[in-house]
């Protein structure tokens, strides 16, 4: 409503508008919609650049795991084992597997014992088939080990990057931090698309075809152990771990978010993981939380265990322990 | 000079003679500087003999199958230490230490490198007696609380003996290194015996050099950030 | 429907009349969008590897300027209680500029948060039942219900209102009132829960305590009114549509009231952080005076500080009652507050990352492009919906041209 005299418009102003469409305008306004449509398709040239079969039709169909019937997981399996070998050139062998019965995974690492060699870190990088093949490509194991002052746990000090001689330096300790499958996950809690949930073993999983990449439970990870996949990741063939598993390591798509699944294709085929195996001084203990034998049960029974940022009420999985 | 006096003067010679050879003969085999000298050996066995008779436990022998499942060629699971002598032992050499010491008596300090076995430097905290771990007898063999012999391929248990904490922690699984599988129902869990990782003359862990620290971007990451590896950039 | 066609068609026409000006205008934000546009393509491609985030700080300019334009998304009802609430009239000429901007601007964010994602072509993972939602559980899902309806909330009101204006009929009160109401609480709840995405990670302390959401609603309320002040006065400029002089002055008076608001909640912030050494204030300490010698976020925010109390004391002073005085108000306003909600904000809750790590980010000239261009967008849009909307509201643009006049019925 417009009551200011200052206002004389009236609908002559705009005749033109009211006035059918005289040749003229029809010719530039085809111009004008031609040179419109050139600029939209120079803007998107780039695309022109993207790799055939990166996203297909199935692919934006396909279910969510927990929904897929088992004749259709079989089939999204065989198409990523091809899609593996046509890329890599190596075959892949993707299982999809189910939680034992009667099992809960717990994991806990002797503080005492962990001397900061790494060896668990890049273990991971190579069991778990994650980008490396460039100066370019971080290297984003699923572990971060560090180095912290003896004294207190003061993780603002603690250093990611040490490379000393050799370890451990006299006055530090360390302390290797992965995903905790907390109990209480704030990551699960946050995503969207429920992409990333606990399974019955207590290992939290994601979907990697279901993710949409808001990157949302990374922000909610008090424990900073996730990782996304800003590129495509580069793998060199004669390091890729064929053994590999839907949920776990196989080779991710760029866009989506992984974190540490407890080498989930190892420990549910009964294994230990791979940062487990390769610990020089066995400070990792790994095992069955529902078995009273297990050696995991004995480190709760018998050692003063705690967990990192237990404010937060996370309720990990992960224990850590001084031994004397 | 008559000649009965130079009988005497050669016999007393010839008894000098024979009587610096005996003391050179025992102090070939006796500590020059020890003290309080310990018996010979053929005293100390007659005194272990005479120790108060110990109950035997029965223990079950140490076995260690082979590291490493196959398929984990990218996993490097060596123990960290090469073990030499009884390594060679349980591939079947014959390594028997009574070849020399069955002449030479064992010492009982450590005090200072010994003319063979020059490789070998005891720093085992406030533990300083051979004999403590060695059996004074029979060297192909270790010794136990109550004198008994431990064998060669036993040696967790010569550890045990004393750190019996970290010989159970052993057993339970969660000293040192297991491999393997953790449901043994599926399959074989292995683990390291104690000599694998400590040297039993030096048994502190031995500082090594870490690996190199992870790659983190190269963008924003605090200075560190393009460190270069050997293998990459190849196809 | 025939009439609704016309109109329609008629809606194309004036999108392309106008003068030299005009055209130029909307060329430049055209030119723009398409650079913005082939930079995100680039993106898609190589994937948000052409962008300055990583693993620690994952999210970074997209996210910052959602977070802003959500704020300025909900200002428009600021201009709506005035108008309904209070049913000061002199509102009623400018309402529907407020929900026109809310329009454009939660475009904006719709497409801020598109091209932050990895897998944008999977948002049907969202919608049931082809996907599942995690409601109540996220907060994102929330944010997706309530932004996606706030945009259809104010494209019905403002496009029921223009139509009847067009149509020249009194627009029935039933049918517009209700959502006026709803629009009101529903702008309130629009910036709480984009704030609640933050509050609830309780892994991160410089994000996780009450005053955040307070601070967004007080800051929202000071950058959108800015920013209508500041259209307005193009309006005025260029365009046949008077704008008296007591929306705008109503408008500052909000201002002044939220950027009080606002600094005293920044006084609770800093003292809160800074009179305890804690190691909760960690973030805080790297915005303000940098941390283990990393220190690129303390010029921005001080930069930002400066000019929200400038802003502050413009608008408290009766050198902001004159209309240049105020424009430089609210570009300081919306300066300094497009600062600290985006770097001030979302940056240093990642800094340091979790585990004691500093990574500091700066976005890379793509990322940057991307985001000019969404500006741009917006823009292009918010352009050319006063381009249709003023010709309706003054007159020029009706159903029946022979009947109309230049007094109109009361709405």
């Amino acid at each position: 409503m417009n009551e200011n005299p200052h206002n004389s418009v009236s609908p002559k102003t705009i005749e033109q508008v009211y006035q059918p469409v005289t040749r003229r305008t029809f010719l530039k306004g085809t111009a004008a919609a031609m040179a419109g449509l050139a600029g939209l398709v120079a803007a998107l040239k780039p695309l022109l650049a993207l790799e055939r079969g990166e996203m297909t039709l199935d692919d934006l169909l396909q279910k969510h795991y927990r929904e897929l019937k088992p004749e259709e997981l079989q089939r999204i399996l065989r198409e990523l084992e091809a899609r593996c070998a046509r890329e890599h050139g190596v075959q892949p062998v993707i299982r999809d597997l189910k939680p034992l019965p009667g099992v809960e995974f717990g994991y806990a690492l002797n503080l005492t014992r962990c001397i900061g060699c790494r060896k668990c870190a890049h273990a991971c990088l190579q069991e778990n088939n994650q980008s490396r093949s460039s100066a370019d490509d971080i290297e984003m194991s699923y572990i971060r080990v560090l180095e912290l002052k003896k004294g207190a746990i003061n993780l603002e000090e603690s250093d990611l990057y040490y490379n000393p001689q050799t370890v451990p330096q006299k006055d530090k300790y360390y302390m290797p931090v992965q995903c905790h499958q907390c109990r209480q996950a704030p990551c699960t809690k946050v995503c969207p698309v429920q992409a990333t949930w606990q399974e019955a073993d207590g290992i939290v999983v994601v979907d990697y075809n279901w993710c949409i990449g808001c990157r949302y439970c990374m922000a909610a990870c008090p424990y900073d152990a996730r990782r996304f996949n800003y590129r495509k990741p580069n793998l060199q063939s004669a390091r890729i771990n064929p053994n590999q598993s839907y949920l776990s390591n196989r080779i991710r798509p760029k866009g989506v978010v992984e974190k540490c699944t407890f080498c989930l294709h190892r420990t549910r085929d009964g294994k230990y993981p791979a940062c487990l195996e390769v610990c020089p001084t066995g400070a990792r203990v790994f095992g069955n939380l529902l078995d009273p034998d297990s050696e995991i049960s004995y480190i709760l029974k018998n050692k003063r265990v705690y967990i990192l940022k237990e404010d937060v009420g996370t309720l990990p999985r992960f224990y850590y322990f001084f031994d004397q | 000079m008559s000649v009965a006096s130079k009988m005497v003067a050669s016999a007393a010679l010839l008894g000098g003679l024979l009587v610096c050879l005996a003391l050179l003969a025992r102090a070939q085999g006796q500590d020059p500087a020890g003290a309080g000298a310990p018996p010979a050996p053929a005293a100390l066995a007659a005194t272990a003999g005479a120790s108060p008779q110990l109950p035997l436990v029965a223990r079950p022998p140490a076995e260690q199958p082979p590291v490493g499942l196959p398929g984990d060629a990218h996993l490097d699971k060596t123990p960290p230490r090469r073990t030499k002598g009884l390594d060679l032992v349980r591939m079947g050499w014959t390594y028997n230490c009574m070849e020399c010491h069955k002449l030479i008596p064992a010492r009982w300090h450590y005090d200072r490198p010994m003319a063979e076995h020059q490789d070998i430097r005891l720093e085992h905290g406030n533990n300083r007696f051979c004999l403590n771990c060695h059996h004074p007898t029979n060297r192909n063999a270790f010794v136990d609380y109550d004198g008994s012999e431990i064998a060669q391929r036993d040696v967790v248990l010569l550890c045990g003996k004393c750190h019996g904490p970290t010989y159970r922690d052993w057993e339970a699984g969660v000293h040192g290194r297991a491999n393997g599988y953790w449901d043994t129902q599926k399959g074989p869990k292995t683990k390291l015996r104690c000599i694998q990782c400590h040297d039993p003359h030096q048994p502190a862990f031995k500082p090594m050099p870490p690996l190199p620290p992870l790659r983190y971007p190269p963008r924003a990451a605090h200075g560190r950030s393009r460190i270069e590896r050997p293998e990459d950039n190849q196809p | 429907m025939s009439e609704y066609l016309t109109f329609l068609w008629r809606v194309v026409r004036i999108s392309f009349q106008g003068s030299w000006k005009f055209y130029a205008w909307m060329t430049l934000l055209s030119v723009v969008s398409l650079v913005g546009l082939h930079a995100y393509a680039r993106q898609v491609v190589e994937g948000l590897e052409t962008t300055g985030m990583t693993n620690q700080v994952s999210w970074g300019a997209y996210i910052a300027n959602f977070t802003f334009l959500v704020g300025v998304a909900a200002a428009a009802v600021m201009l709506v209680i005035p108008a309904y609430i209070y049913k000061k009239q002199f509102m009623h000429e400018v309402v529907l500029f407020g929900e026109l901007m809310a329009i454009a601007v939660i475009i904006m964010c719709l497409l801020f948060v598109t091209v932050d994602l990895g897998h944008p072509e999977r948002f049907h993972h969202m919608i049931p039942p082809f996907g599942i939602f995690n409601f109540p559980g996220s907060i994102l899902s929330w944010d997706v219900i309530v932004l996606n309806g706030y945009l259809l909330l104010n494209l019905h009101i403002a496009g029921y209102l223009l139509y009847c204006r067009y149509r020249q009929t009194q627009p029935t009160k039933k049918f517009y009132i209700p959502f006026v109401f709803i629009s009101i609480a529903w702008a309130v709840s629009i910036h709480t829960v984009t704030a609640f995405l933050y509050v609830g990670l309780a892994g991160r302390s410089y994000w996780h305590h009450p005053l955040v959401p307070s601070r967004f609603l007080a800051s929202a309320f000071v950058a959108g009114p800015a920013l209508m002040i500041l259209v307005f006065q193009v309006i005025r400029r260029f365009v046949r549509y008077w704008i008296g002089d007591e929306p705008i002055f109503t408008l500052r008076m909000i201002m002044t009231v939220a950027m009080i608001i606002n600094m005293f909640l920044l006084g609770c912030e800093l003292f809160t952080e800074f009179y305890s050494p804690t190691q909760h204030a960690a973030a805080a300490h790297y915005l303000y005076f940098g941390l283990h010698g990393h220190n690129g976020l303390v010029p921005w925010i001080w930069t930002a500080i400066v000019l929200d109390l400038v802003g502050l004391a413009l608008l408290i002073t009766p050198i902001s009652r004159k209309i240049t005085g105020l424009n430089l108000a609210c570009v300081a306003c919306v300066v300094g507050i497009w600062i600290e909600k985006g770097m001030g904000l979302i940056i240093p809750g990642f800094v340091p990352s979790p585990l004691g790590q500093i990574v500091e980010y700066l976005p890379t000239f793509n990322e940057t492009l991307v985001c000019v261009g969404i500006w741009a967008f917006g823009a292009l849009l918010y352009s050319w919906m006063l381009h249709v909307a003023i010709p309706i509201m003054n007159g020029s643009l009706r159903a029946r041209p022979e009947i109309a006049s230049s007094t109109q019925p009361s709405s």
